[in-house]
């Protein structure tokens, strides 16, 4: 219906997304919390991105700034052919019904007062597309297609959803306009694993139909591997690396990548067993170590870490890594 | 020291009264636990794992549940004991660590009071020997620079740091039963390396009995000797920890493994999911609880319920048509769905 002007191009063309040295700070002065310090990554269509890291390395805070919830303090996000950054309030939101986001609690992004086939059809009511009637039936087969059943349940209220069911209304919702880019905070971390298998799944399955591009942030490295084509992962607000999903679980290159696979628990007891390959907890934000900020936990850490902040380079096709001494070298 | 019998649980009821009538939480549920060894429970939310674990310590409102079985610790009843006794016994014999070590600590005082609390009530111990065994916990569970933050506010730690307070908090009576409650949920992943190091360590330093309870297969498949797995207030299959991983019973525990995401998969491979949701407890389904879910299940399935039973040394399980009997599942001799 609405997918006109994107032609089936090949991967690997023009990026949809492109984030150039973005930074997001909170705050000011020298209590001013750098959350995102300059971070570059560019997504292709059709492609889903995955961004892991530990809780306060900025990777929700990148989420909000790339559909502008979140203002970023300087950096480019380019969208297609348009710079978000530089749109006027009126423009950009005629554009965030391309880029949609879906929350982590399924619960409390829903509007408790309202029908969920009224919480699914309001994008388009916005936007007057289509007639009442057409409307409610985009609606309707929205629903359907979530696995929600619109005529069993389109007039119930979130409440009487479960978790799961309520992260499925929130996809619809997220969908209805049929967006080119689908930002992903955690959108399953609050759900029982049964659950959680049929979200990714349904995820899955709608990215092919609608060509969706992802970007999806999680702190689960399993969950990011299984949906992810590339993964992205985040350190006290930079990135430490940037592979193709198999490449980077197989042979890390960052040491920071490296701590957090050997951290994680596998269902199997005769997986390796997960150790505690990090002491401590990552440094404050608001003082970051200077160089390279992992430098503090590293095991590799030299002097020259502390001094020259390791930009990011290429070390195989499509792997980058940002530090000096990369695993393997 | 180990094999000496600490805890033994007998068909443990535990009901909830609701406005819609009695929520059977735990229906039945009997095991034991030897001094020195690790007992996993598993199951998702609402299967009735936490209302088990606060049963045994004794934690649950009396005045709306009913408890019905027997939970007995070095033979001694607790269940509906009065609460002089229980208490004599909480610290010293029994501890916990709860889920949430954001709220779990009082957020008015001190870290450094909190943990010389029990050591004067259950030890008797002095104001100055409190201080110093505190401090030699916080130590022992690697808090650093304890001395300053033994003088600190809960809000002024993370929340790895609490968790480790809590679990200081737990071990400081030198309790002989450590009940583990999703002690490592909502923390990030290296940190939960680091708490679940913590607790083996001092599991085996102390030879201490512990039940850690969890959602995740992942945390209980390298660190138990032995796995309950917990459906809709039922054990549906108990197992010494590698028996359960290498042929495993019970459908439900093969679908729980299943639709867990691993990171020794390649990418974009596919989960199988369990289709529906768990049953709701005020109206149970006929039969096997997870009949309604289960792709192996037959006629019989939704009318009679599986007991528990031991079918090997230690393995037990509740089900009909186990997967471990014929590889093949068994075809459906009468194949119309008629509902039970």
């Amino acid at each position: 219906m609405t997918d006109t002007t994107v032609n089936p191009v090949p991967l690997a063309t023009e990026p949809l997304l492109s984030v150039e040295d973005l930074h997001v700070s909170f705050g000011r002065g020298n209590t001013a919390v750098q959350a995102v310090a300059g971070i570059t990554f560019t997504m292709r269509q059709g492609e889903t991105l995955g961004l892991v890291g530990e809780s306060g390395c900025g990777k929700s805070t990148t989420g909000r700034a790339v559909v502008q919830v979140e203002k970023a303090t300087s950096g480019k996000i380019v969208f297609g052919d348009t710079e978000l950054t530089a749109l006027s309030r009126g423009d950009l939101r005629t554009l965030r019904t391309q880029v949609q986001m879906i929350f982590q609690d399924p619960i409390s992004s829903l509007n408790p007062r309202r029908k969920v086939l009224d919480i699914v059809a309001e994008p388009l009511t916005i936007w007057k597309i289509g007639s009442k009637e057409e409307r409610v039936e985009t609606s309707r087969a929205m629903l359907d297609q979530v696995g929600i059943d619109p005529y069993v349940n389109g007039s119930r209220r979130p409440r009487e959803f479960s978790g799961g069911q309520c992260q499925r209304i929130s996809i619809a919702r997220a969908l209805v306009l049929k967006p080119k880019l689908l930002v992903c905070d955690e959108i399953v971390s609050a759900l029982d694993v049964s659950v959680q298998a049929q979200i990714l799944n349904l995820l899955q399955d709608l990215k092919q139909e609608y060509n969706l591009t992802i970007l999806f942030i999680a702190h689960d490295l399993a969950v990011v591997k299984n949906v992810s084509d590339r993964v992205a992962v985040m350190y006290l607000g930079r990135l430490c690396e940037i592979a193709p999903s198999d490449l980077l679980y197989e042979t890390p290159a960052h040491h920071y990548t490296a701590a957090l696979l050997a951290s994680a628990v596998e269902p199997d007891p005769e997986a390796p067993r997960a150790t505690a390959a990090l002491t401590g907890e990552p440094p404050s934000p608001i003082n970051p170590p200077s160089g390279c900020r992992f430098r503090t936990r590293c095991p590799r850490a030299e002097a020259r870490c502390a001094e020259e902040v390791p930009e990011m380079r290429e070390i195989g096709p499509g792997h980058q890594v940002a530090c000096h001494f990369p695993i393997g070298t | 020291m180990s094999g000496r019998r600490l805890l033994e649980v007998d068909d443990l009821h535990v009901s909830f009264a609701t406005s819609r009538g009695p929520l059977q939480a735990v229906q039945g549920v009997s095991l034991t636990l030897d001094q020195g060894k690790t007992l996993g429970i598993v199951g998702e939310s609402g299967s009735g794992k936490t209302v088990l674990s606060r049963a045994i310590m004794g934690l649950l409102p009396r005045a709306s549940t009913t408890q019905t079985g027997s939970v007995r610790y070095e033979g001694t009843e607790l269940l509906n004991a009065p609460n002089d006794e229980l208490r004599k016994l909480w610290s010293t014999h029994i501890a916990m660590v709860f889920q949430d070590p954001m709220t779990s600590l009082n957020p008015v005082q001190r870290i450094g009071n909190q943990i010389t609390e029990p050591l004067k009530i259950h030890l008797k111990l002095s104001k100055s020997e409190a201080k110093e065994t505190a401090l030699s916990l916080l130590m022992q569970v690697g808090i650093p620079s304890p001395v300053e933050r033994y003088e600190a506010y809960p809000a002024q730690l993370s929340g790895g740091m609490r968790q480790r307070v809590m679990i200081a908090i737990a071990l400081a009576c030198a309790p002989r039963l450590l009940m583990a409650d999703e002690p490592t949920t909502g923390l990030d992943v290296t940190v939960q390396a680091q708490i679940l190091d913590l607790l083996g360590q001092l599991q085996r330093d102390r030879d201490m009995a512990m039940i850690l309870v969890t959602h995740d297969l992942g945390v209980v498949a390298t660190r138990t000797d032995e796995i309950i797995v917990m459906y809709a207030g039922n054990v549906v299959e108990r197992a010494p920890t590698n028996v359960l991983f290498k042929s495993m019973a019970m459908p439900y525990t093969e679908a729980l493994l299943k639709s867990t995401p691993r990171i020794g998969e390649p990418s974009h491979t596919r989960l199988t999911a369990i289709e529906g949701r768990p049953p709701d407890l005020l109206n149970p389904p006929s039969g096997c609880p997870f009949s309604p879910r289960c792709p192996y299940a037959q006629d019989k399935c939704h009318v009679d319920k599986p007991p528990l039973v031991e079918a090997s040394a230690g393995h037990s399980y509740a089900c009909w048509f186990p997967l471990t009997a014929n590889e093949p599942a068994p075809p459906a001799p009468e194949p119309d769905p008629v509902p039970a």
